[in-house]
């Protein structure tokens, strides 16, 4: 059961197999809960939406498609926004980016999560670290904490029209090493 | 609703990938967006970064029993494929909306045995949800490229005078680091070492054609890792490099880029 692919996995799930639940709980715990500790910066609430995060994976297995993206990218997803809801009520103070930026820039996920997320998340994550400080802080605060240019302003102390230009050059930026990244490959 | 046009999405198109506009903005980008092919061209790729971004967040070791209690709530509350007929999502098959629905607390399916945190029902605003709130027509072209928001597509060839190059950073060891060189109207250079290089102040230089080197900028490496960013100075001759140098005058690493600037 451990070798078997993602997708599958995530079928057994939805039809209820036990074995293979245990399995996809077991493949994808650490990055479900990894993703809620990193928009909560809490170890006790990160659980319980890690948490409410399975069981609607387990809901909604049936909805997943293949043909739009990974499961793994399905599963952050899911992670991630049920995290974001979380913090409107219990933690209106956002992490801290630069803790954030040093956890996801000395990432060093498992070999074989790794050689699935191929060249492009290491390229990502370069340029994520090659944008001056601010830019990166505040495209994670809003891409990853999912706070809006708004409140990246209040976090930063620093005003709106700012926040903005931050956030858009630091995704100008990203940009622009991803399509190059793709010319290369190409 | 306000008419938004190409400069309104080029200054909030960042903003709708990420899912963080709110939903006045938001709505009257999408509808500009559903006019627009090379804006909606553009929001795919914002969009895809958007989600790589989120990838990228490292995972962690759950506390001890986590697997267990995760078992024991999903064993516990029955067939999936029973329950889910009645949750958000399951109305919308190919147009998943994973996750950013009301709290488990708020549903039909709430399970017992487990410990709900109080939801609130997010605002309108992400990024998962522009699916939805796209036109029929302007759904099927994105999902016709091949994915929408955890997809991944081709970035537009566009032309090669504007798109970054990236080149690796070698010594005679191997890899150190990474340079990445934006062209266009305002150029700019980043390099990044990530270790191997010890802890010094080392001189960034441009490399020209004709092998002079243009000393640009100076950064600190701490434990092998540093990284840096500075606007790329207008040069006669063509550049086709980068490379750092020590303290002594020394080059220490060097980096070749694939075409010239």
């Amino acid at each position: 059961v451990d070798q078997l692919p993602d997708e599958t996995l995530l079928s057994g799930l939805g039809g209820g197999d036990e074995e293979i639940t245990v399995a996809f709980v077991r493949r994808f715990q650490r990055k479900v809960y990894g993703v809620a500790l990193s928009v909560l910066g809490d170890r006790a609430l990160a659980e319980d939406v890690a948490q409410q995060a399975f069981e609607r994976a387990w809901h909604n297995a049936h909805t997943f498609d293949p043909r739009r993206g990974t499961v793994n990218a399905w599963l952050t997803t899911i992670t991630r926004n049920l995290a974001i809801d979380a913090t409107r009520v219990h933690r209106p103070i956002p992490v801290d980016p630069d803790e954030l930026l040093l956890r996801i820039t000395a990432s060093s996920e498992g070999p074989e999560r790794s050689a699935l997320a191929g060249e492009s998340a290491t390229e990502l994550r370069a340029a994520l670290y090659l944008l001056p400080r601010e830019q990166a802080r505040a495209v994670v605060l809003a891409g990853i904490v999912g706070l809006s240019a708004s409140q990246v302003a209040d976090a930063e102390g620093i005003p709106l029209g700012t926040a903005k230009t931050r956030i858009r050059t630091a995704m100008q930026r990203l940009r622009a090493v991803l399509v190059s990244e793709q010319v290369d490959h190409d | 609703m306000t008419d938004m046009n190409c400069e309104d999405f080029e200054r909030l198109g960042a903003e709708l990938a990420l899912g963080t506009l709110d939903g006045r903005e938001r709505a009257e980008v999408l509808a500009h967006v559903e006019h627009c092919p090379n804006c909606r061209q553009e929001l795919l790729l914002l969009s895809d970064i958007a989600d790589r971004l989120v990838e990228l967040t490292p995972s962690a070791e759950p506390p001890v029993g986590f697997e267990t209690r995760v078992l024991a709530v999903l064993s516990a509350a029955g067939p999936a494929s029973v329950m889910g007929a009645a949750l958000p999502g399951a109305a919308l098959p190919g147009v998943a909306e994973p996750g950013g629905g009301p709290g488990v607390g708020g549903q039909g399916g709430a399970v017992p045995g487990l410990r709900v945190v109080p939801v609130v029902r997010a605002v309108e605003r992400r990024r998962t949800r522009l699916v939805v709130s796209l036109s029929a027509a302007v759904l099927a072209v994105v999902l016709g490229l091949g994915g929408w928001l955890v997809g991944r597509q081709t970035a537009p060839s566009g032309s090669p005078a504007t798109q970054a190059v990236t080149a690796s950073l070698v010594t005679g060891a191997g890899r150190v680091g990474q340079v990445v060189v934006v062209p266009g109207e305002f150029p700019w250079i980043s390099m990044a070492v990530e270790a191997g290089l010890g802890n010094q102040t080392v001189l960034c230089q441009l490399v020209e054609r004709d092998s002079a080197a243009v000393t640009i900028g100076s950064f600190k490496l701490a434990n092998g890792y540093g990284y840096w960013s500075a606007p790329v100075p207008a040069s006669a001759s063509p550049i086709i490099g980068a490379r750092l140098v020590d303290a002594t005058g020394h080059t220490i690493a060097t980096a070749t880029f694939s075409r010239s600037f």
